[in-house]
């Protein structure tokens, strides 16, 4: 049984306006996976709906085998973390220590292990330095890297970050590949929200790709990648790497410098 | 662009700002009987203003249920020496329903009024013209800007809730649950209302809101012979008003 | 012609213990689009507030060394005649919405209005912004109601429509999908074709190299590296102040790791396909 699965769900606001028209996938643990599509495709809602934020009007997902149905979303917390697009609104407390601290604390974790967890987030995002510090006192980006904290202290199963490459620069990119890494690592789910298609490239094993409330592509990047049709009915750009080796005539799918060295090598040498 | 407004939102909104006050005084100064002609004016204003339902079916649900409401209350618990009416520990007296009527008569009378204003007044033109006529522009953008920005809050207060929700707090069970959800509900409400409050300044400053320039307006509103002409009207109604009142004091002392 | 000129500029904000601009000095062409690029922190937002003059005169704080704007002063212009001379635009479309139009329309007349521009020119001027931006279909629409993409696109028509010389716009790009993203660099290069002086900060260097005539890079409040996008982004020092690369140029370096010689670092894709396609043949 995969970790996370979501059958045939479809969403529609009480004024009719569907959201979402039925979606499947399953993720196992230790899954780190992009979704992709263009705005009002339909991703949020649909990651909104793995942690019961928003119920779906048909179909069901099961974490662990369990209907989200059966809990409140707080409930669900302890299961899946959810890092919001906008770390504002979430943030209130005074210190980062505090802050990564309340959730923590809503779930009666006890004070050691609270402290070890806290530390432990702090490590991964870089933010050691500014446990004692006011979250408005650093920038956007960073304060997107407190609330990432919070969730990597509730220690769920299943992670949903929503939009954590926006206005990040170099260093914030490589300080969220590298946390990725070291969380699935741990056997934890990623599922992240993104538009940024090289850091897509880079960092993802798995891309689902949603355009008109539906899924239109599931599964390895460079397989999803090299389809031009798919990428552009999703209103999508292929990452340059994907260009470039279309644009040389190559035929593999690769996402790989090395092979695409090695494809001019041997055309090199052919010539 | 603009349709072609009916009957008092055809005015200059300054003439229907004289007018609601206007209304309102004399209902105050006057007793029930002026105020009910009143009221009945103002349903004919406003349907003749082409919002005759709107008007009538907020005006009932909101001003005549407060009235209602303030009628029993008043009439119940005010002591007074003449008994009217009486079962098990509720009196009703005659001094009660006197001073009820007086309070309700004011309520009905400054209630409708303001109510009427809000269907007839486009806030945007009024403020268009105060400022015209030397209120603050920092003034008039408040005042605005205020009724456009509440419901985005709400939307915001929506998005909070469900980052709360999202880390484990509750927020929509029993009373004491929700109490504990204030603080990380409005707390980032607050902060986010600062952080706001200082882009929107410099977003107003992108738009030359400072700029040392004489502004203009889109949309002239007409001030007519006939809008200065009402105008004056309502001042001498409204002298006619105090001093008949004042008069009428000194006879009947 | 220098548009902007800024000479030995030092700043502090109120609270802080350290300048977050330091000794900046720097030129940008009439009809230029002058990039600005560096780590988060580095300083390219104030210095974008320090163009406008928001910088000190909205955030107070300590400034020495001089920012001419056409010439002027910035400095010593009140803040609101600035508006004059630059136009502003920002990362979050929702707070550049003004908050008292109804509609879109009104929303691009708003700084006319402001300027003192007759009703009957705003008219015409709102139009014709609206159609070369493409617009118009939001035209009676209430700004609230649009997505943020289209929010966005509605705040620098607000601003192109003011006319100014100079456009200094902050991030615009930075919540917006690729095809808002798109959609904004289409007025981007619009307002280049208009002859307008951009000083944008971005961190999408595909779109740089595509269409800025200077990079300018910041490290620690500081510019290190200025020149063309060529230049800038095939300058080994880039690495060292962690500066994104665009995607080609990356892909091109590590292809010279892999031992493929190319003379010269391609900045976009044409070049680079073109390149490699002249070695295989």
């Amino acid at each position: 049984m995969a970790l996370v699965e979501v059958k045939n769900i479809s969403f529609s606001y009480p004024n009719g306006y569907q959201a979402v028209d039925d979606v499947s996938f399953s993720i196992e643990a230790g899954e780190n996976i992009a979704i992709v599509g263009q705005n009002g495709a339909g991703k949020t809602t649909t990651v909104k709906m793995l942690n019961g934020l928003t119920k779906p009007s048909s179909g069901d997902v099961l974490i662990n085998g369990e209907s989200t149905k059966k809990y409140t979303t707080a409930q669900m917390a302890r299961k899946v973390g959810y890092v919001f697009q906008n770390p504002d609104d979430q943030i209130f407390n005074s210190t980062v220590y505090k802050e990564i601290e309340y959730g923590l604390k809503k779930m009666k974790v006890d004070m050691e292990e609270c402290d070890r967890r806290i530390k432990d987030a702090a490590e991964l995002t870089g933010m050691t330095q500014y446990l004692e510090t006011n979250p408005y006192d650093l920038p956007l980006s960073m304060r997107k890297f407190v609330t990432i904290a919070s969730v990597i202290a509730s220690n769920c199963d299943v992670m949903i970050f929503d939009e954590p490459t926006a206005g990040q620069d170099l260093d914030g990119l490589n300080l969220l590949s590298e946390l990725n890494r070291t969380l699935t690592g741990r056997g934890k789910a990623i599922v992240t929200i993104t538009h940024d298609m090289e850091f897509v490239a880079d960092n993802y094993e798995r891309i689902i790709v949603m355009c008109q409330k539906k899924v239109i592509a599931d599964g390895r990047t460079e397989d999803v990648f090299f389809q031009k049709d798919i990428m552009e009915k999703a209103m999508l750009k292929q990452p340059a790497v994907v260009r470039i080796a279309t644009g040389i005539g190559m035929t593999e799918n690769t996402l790989d410098v090395k092979k695409i060295a090695a494809y001019i090598k041997s055309h090199q040498i052919a010539n | 662009m603009d349709k072609k407004q009916k009957g008092l939102k055809a005015w200059n909104p300054l003439t229907s700002l004289y007018l609601i006050i206007v209304l309102a005084i004399v209902s105050v100064l006057f007793d029930y009987r002026i105020t009910l002609l009143i009221v009945a004016a103002m349903i004919i204003l406003a349907a003749v203003s082409g919002v005759g339902m709107a008007f009538t079916k907020l005006w009932l649900k909101s001003i005549v249920l407060v009235c209602i409401i303030c009628f029993i209350l008043q009439s119940l618990f005010i002591p007074g020496e003449k008994t009217l009416w009486s079962l098990w520990i509720f009196t009703v007296t005659e001094e009660g329903v006197s001073k009820a009527i007086v309070l309700c008569s004011r309520i009905l009378g400054v209630g409708s009024a303001i109510l009427l204003g809000g269907k007839i007044i486009d806030m945007k033109k009024l403020m268009a013209v105060l400022e015209e006529r030397g209120l603050s522009p920092s003034a008039t953008y408040v005042l605005l800007s205020t009724t456009n920005i509440i419901p985005q809050m709400s939307k915001k207060m929506n998005a909070i809730l469900d980052a709360q929700r999202s880390r484990g707090i509750e927020t929509d069970s029993n009373v004491i649950v929700r109490a504990k959800a204030f603080f990380p509900s409005v707390g980032p409400l607050l902060l986010n209302s600062l952080v706001s409050a200082e882009e929107r300044a410099i977003t107003l400053e992108a738009r030359a809101f400072s700029a040392p320039c004489k502004k203009t307006k889109l949309k002239e509103i007409a001030d007519t012979a006939m809008d200065k002409g009402v105008r004056v009207v309502l001042i001498g109604v409204l002298i006619l008003a105090i001093g008949g009142k004042i008069i009428l004091w000194i006879v009947l002392k | 012609m220098d548009s902007i000129k800024i000479k030995n500029l030092t700043y502090r904000y109120p609270t802080a213990e350290e300048d977050i601009l330091r000794n900046v000095s720097l030129s940008v062409k009439k009809g230029d689009l002058c990039a600005l690029v560096g780590k988060n922190g580095s300083g390219k937002t104030t210095l974008c507030n320090a163009i406008r003059g928001f910088v000190p005169k909205f955030y107070k704080g300590d400034i020495s060394g001089e920012v001419l704007v056409n010439g002027k002063d910035v400095q010593k212009e009140e803040i609101g005649s600035t508006a004059l001379e630059v136009g502003f635009a920002f990362q979050n479309p929702f707070t550049q919405i003004s908050g008292i139009a109804d509609t879109v329309y009104e929303e691009l007349a708003y700084g006319l209005e402001n300027m003192g521009v007759d009703p009957a020119e705003i008219d015409d001027r709102v139009n014709r912004i609206m159609k070369l931006t493409k617009i118009e279909d939001f035209r009676d629409r209430n700004p609230y109601q649009l997505s943020g993409g289209q929010q966005q696109r509605v705040a620098l028509a607000a601003v192109l429509v003011m006319n100014q010389d100079i456009f200094v716009i902050d991030e615009p790009t930075s919540q917006l999908d690729p095809q808002s993203t798109d959609d904004v660099f289409e007025m981007i290069k619009l307002m280049k074709s208009m002859g307008k002086t951009i000083v944008l900060v971005e961190h999408k260097m595909e779109q740089i190299a595509e269409y800025a005539d200077q990079v300018v890079v910041m490290d620690q409040g500081q510019v290190v590296m200025e020149g063309t996008p060529k230049e800038v982004f095939s300058d080994p020092r880039c690495e060292e102040y962690h500066i994104r690369l665009p995607q080609c140029t990356g892909i091109s370096l590590d292809l010279k790791k892999e031992g493929i010689s190319l003379e010269e670092l391609p900045v976009t894709l044409a070049e680079t396909v073109d390149i490699i396609r002249k070695k295989i043949g």
